[in-house]
């Protein structure tokens, strides 16, 4: 058979379901394992069958209700994932909330803290940008306008790990809080690297940037241009080969 | 809840126990939660700073709901480096983040915990190692560290040859658990004990089926006085040479380990139980009647019979073997439990226990004894710490481990178990052996995500090549350490504090108070048990949690 390993689990799945099924004819209601192999194999045997991957995943949901399981299952067994042979190759499958008839969407909540300050960044670029929640405001893409003096120190006030998506073209008025701890930034850019709150390097922060290129602005005021930002990063380059070459 | 875990004021119920754990504490990390992936903070400069991790960790489980026997309630971040915990608190770069207790370098990796519960690694103080396949059991079940008596399919119950100590112990470098053995410390002449001791076992087994009288017991505790080791005992069930009452005596206020304190395991008939109230005497439960249920008494004769070299066919093994199986002191044993008088679970794996069953079955019985079921709000938090330590920190008392391991605190090694909240005590999630991913649920290796079924309870990385020995103690004596390295890869613990740690310390137990098993002249197979007063009872259960639910 040359079975791999893969395959050999799976055979794990076919005996399981085997005996689900042989004790849910007897009146029973399945447990843990149970529910789980039956309908994870059953996703792999519709696949087998030629059913697409969509087909099988919502009709995996007609297996068993939750009058068919324990009454703990359906708190216990909250998601099945299984990899299926379907005709164009092994897919992943993601069935959430199985013994429910139709797919309920969980939302978490969080909550982000509160706004010191807003700020409005504008995507200049011709491809949508991502800001996340803790990152330097003063360092994002150089293609963003934004006060950047306004910005320095600050992160956007998003839950921890949100991310601000900014539409290519569009404009975006965030919240924003200062950044904690001992408002330390190391690495990114390069072009702060070191106490927030120290004057120095602040104003060689916000020179650099200007002079690289990152697009700013001042009272409302746009600084720099399209053309200048895009090639901003290659400007910080041109400056560390430069600094490296320097005898020491 | 949300997604970055339980907050301070969330009840999280432990999945088929029932069991409320209200969290009450939560390190200050809102709006600094510290996460790993895609668009997420943990990344150079922003949740990590750029130091190396000598000044970092190695390793961090983030924010998980960290339950210590000791420390109780707390959702955190454990860092680890050198294999032990170096830190629990609120993880992040202090650069950037106010009030941070871990620092995470750029160089450590992270186990994404949130939302689920990391124990100490289990401890289990009676394994009979009849086989090497009941440690790839126990591990599985959550079990870190293991006190055997066997090396194989031998008449054991504790080991006197040096040579063949030496050859378990390079056997068992495979196996990713701190592993002990008892010495055979059945026996009337001090060059037995003292063979043990200088080829490294941890402590000494007293068993009648090797005899159990004054001289073996007065030997044993003399041998474990000289290099500071534990006795487990299992006292004179026919009462042939001892009593219970003697056996006491020839204790003379000397600490032992007292095995299946129950009795229908063994010991003095029927009222060994009474061991249970003395403050030198530690006492532990095996785990097929935890909780007590209604098939006990039936499969109990037959497992006498099977793991004692009885004969079923011979009236004379009958008659004995039934009087151990008592279902008043089964349901007596199930009551000290809950009121913190029998301070240790065990399995006594193929020794009329289940290597698998100990977590599972000390908080099935912890969920079997808790009040009022129905009442949503129960508070049942001192309930589960009293039975985590049960399997932790005790038995790592009982046995000079408590420190090393059996808590999650900082300096200890890195032994944790992650467990999901609905599957707490039934599947591990993940085993870290010092702060190593080890064993745990592994997917289909063919998948392209790590958690397609079939999901697996099985080997990490941890439990390959020369990681476990590496990863993991033997448990042995100052006194042989002292003479030479041990005969194995691995590091040899010294046990210690055995001779002074008395039932009083045992944590979150140590309830005082004599056990009266009531006997009178005239046959009583059916003794009733007081304490404090009050006789001590319960109901066989006829479905005990979590074993249907999560096992075919």
């Amino acid at each position: 058979m040359a079975l791999t390993p893969g395959e050999a689990d799976h055979l794990l799945l076919f005996t399981q379901s085997q005996l689900a099924l042989s004790r849910r004819a007897r009146g029973l209601r399945l447990n843990v394992p149970e529910a789980t192999a039956l309908i994870a194999h059953q996703i792999c045997e519709w696949a087998r069958d030629g059913l697409s991957l969509d087909a099988a995943r919502t009709q995996a949901r007609t297996i068993l209700g939750v009058n068919d399981v324990l009454p703990e299952v359906p708190e216990i067994v909250t998601e099945i994932r299984v990899e299926a042979r379907f005709d164009d190759g092994t897919r992943l499958v993601v069935v959430a909330h199985p013994f429910e008839p139709s797919p309920t969407m969980d939302i978490d909540e969080a909550s982000a803290p509160p706004a010191h300050d807003y700020l409005t960044l504008h995507n200049m670029a011709e491809t949508d940008i991502g800001v996340t929640s803790h990152q330097h405001l003063a360092e994002v893409n150089p293609r963003i306008r934004l006060d950047r003096s306004r910005a320095f120190g600050m992160r956007l006030a998003l839950p921890a790990g949100d991310t601000q998506w900014l539409r290519s073209g569009t404009s975006v008025t965030a919240p924003i809080t200062p950044i904690g701890g001992d408002r330390i930034v190391i690495g990114n850019t390069g072009l702060v690297d070191g106490p927030l709150d120290d004057s120095h390097v602040r104003e060689r922060a916000l020179r650099k940037l200007r002079q690289c290129g990152y697009l700013d602005e001042s009272q409302g005021e746009p600084i720099g241009d399209l053309a200048g930002a895009n090639r901003a990063v290659s400007k910080i380059m041109d400056d560390l080969r430069k600094s490296r070459q320097r005898p020491q | 809840m949300s997604s970055y875990g339980p907050r301070a004021g969330d009840i999280v119920t432990l999945g088929g126990t029932g069991l409320q754990l209200h969290i009450d504490d939560r390190v200050d990390d809102q709006y600094d939660e510290f996460r790993v992936g895609f668009a997420k903070t943990g990344r150079d400069g922003i949740g990590l700073k750029s130091v190396a991790t000598q000044d970092s960790c190695d390793l961090l489980l983030s924010n998980a709901i960290v339950l210590d026997p000791i420390d109780g309630v707390r959702v955190a971040s454990i860092g680890f480096r050198d294999g032990r915990i170096c830190g629990i608190g609120k993880a992040g770069n202090p650069d950037t983040t106010h009030g941070v207790d871990i620092v995470v370098g750029s160089g450590t990796v992270v186990i994404d915990a949130d939302g689920l519960i990391a124990t100490p690694g289990g401890i289990d103080t009676h394994v009979h190692s009849l086989s090497p396949r009941v440690f790839n059991s126990l591990i599985s079940s959550g079990i870190t560290t293991v006190i055997a008596q066997e090396t194989g399919p031998v008449w054991g119950v504790g080991i006197g040859s040096r040579a063949l100590l030496h050859q378990a112990y390079r056997a068992m470098d495979n196996f990713p658990l701190n592993i002990g053995i008892l010495g055979r410390g059945s026996t009337s002449a001090d060059v037995v004990t003292r063979e043990a001791i200088l080829a490294h076992v941890c402590g000494f087994k007293v068993h009648e089926d090797t005899g159990t009288t004054l001289r073996t017991l007065d030997t044993a505790l003399r041998a474990a006085d000289f290099a500071d080791v534990q006795v487990a005992v299992h006292t004179d069930s026919l009462n042939e040479s001892l009593s219970v009452a003697d056996t006491i005596a020839v204790l003379d206020g000397r600490v032992v380990h007292a095995y299946h304190v129950e009795g229908c395991g063994g010991g003095h008939t029927p009222d060994v139980l009474q061991l249970a109230g003395h403050d030198n005497i530690l006492a532990s439960s095996t785990n097929p009647t935890l909780p007590y249920g209604i098939n006990a008494i039936d499969e109990h004769l037959d497992m006498i019979m099977l793991t004692h070299g009885m004969n079923a066919h011979r009236e004379s093994d009958i008659r004995i073997a039934q009087a151990r199986v008592r279902a008043t002191t089964m349901a007596a044993e199930n009551q000290l439990h809950d009121r913190g008088v029998i301070p240790i679970t065990s399995s006594d794996a193929q020794g009329m226990g289940r290597a698998g069953e100990t977590w599972w079955r000390t908080f099935a019985l912890a969920s079997v004894l808790r009040p009022d079921p129905t009442d949503s709000t129960r508070r049942d938090n001192e309930r589960i710490l009293r039975y985590l330590a049960k399997i932790t920190i005790n038995p790592a008392l009982a046995h000079g481990l408590s420190h090393e391991i059996g808590r999650i605190s900082e300096g200890y090694l890195g032994d944790i178990v992650l467990w999901q909240p609905e599957r707490f005590a039934a599947t591990p999630q993940l085993i870290l052996k010092s702060g190593f991913p080890t064993w745990g649920q592994t997917g289909d290796p063919n998948a392209s995500i790590d958690s397609a079924e079939p999901l697996i309870t099985a080997e990490q990385f941890g439990a390959y090549a020369a990681a476990p020995s590496d990863l993991s103690f033997l448990l042995s004596n100052a006194v042989a350490i002292a003479e030479g390295p041990p005969p194995t890869h691995r590091r040899a613990l010294a046990v210690r504090g055995c001779r002074s740690v008395r039932n009083a310390d045992m944590i979150r137990h140590g309830e005082s108070g004599p056990v009266e098993v009531v006997t009178s002249l005239g046959s009583n197979p059916q003794p009733v048990v007081r304490w404090r007063g009050e006789e001590l009872t319960m109901q066989p259960v006829e479905h005990t949690p979590l074993s249907r639910l999560h096992f075919w």
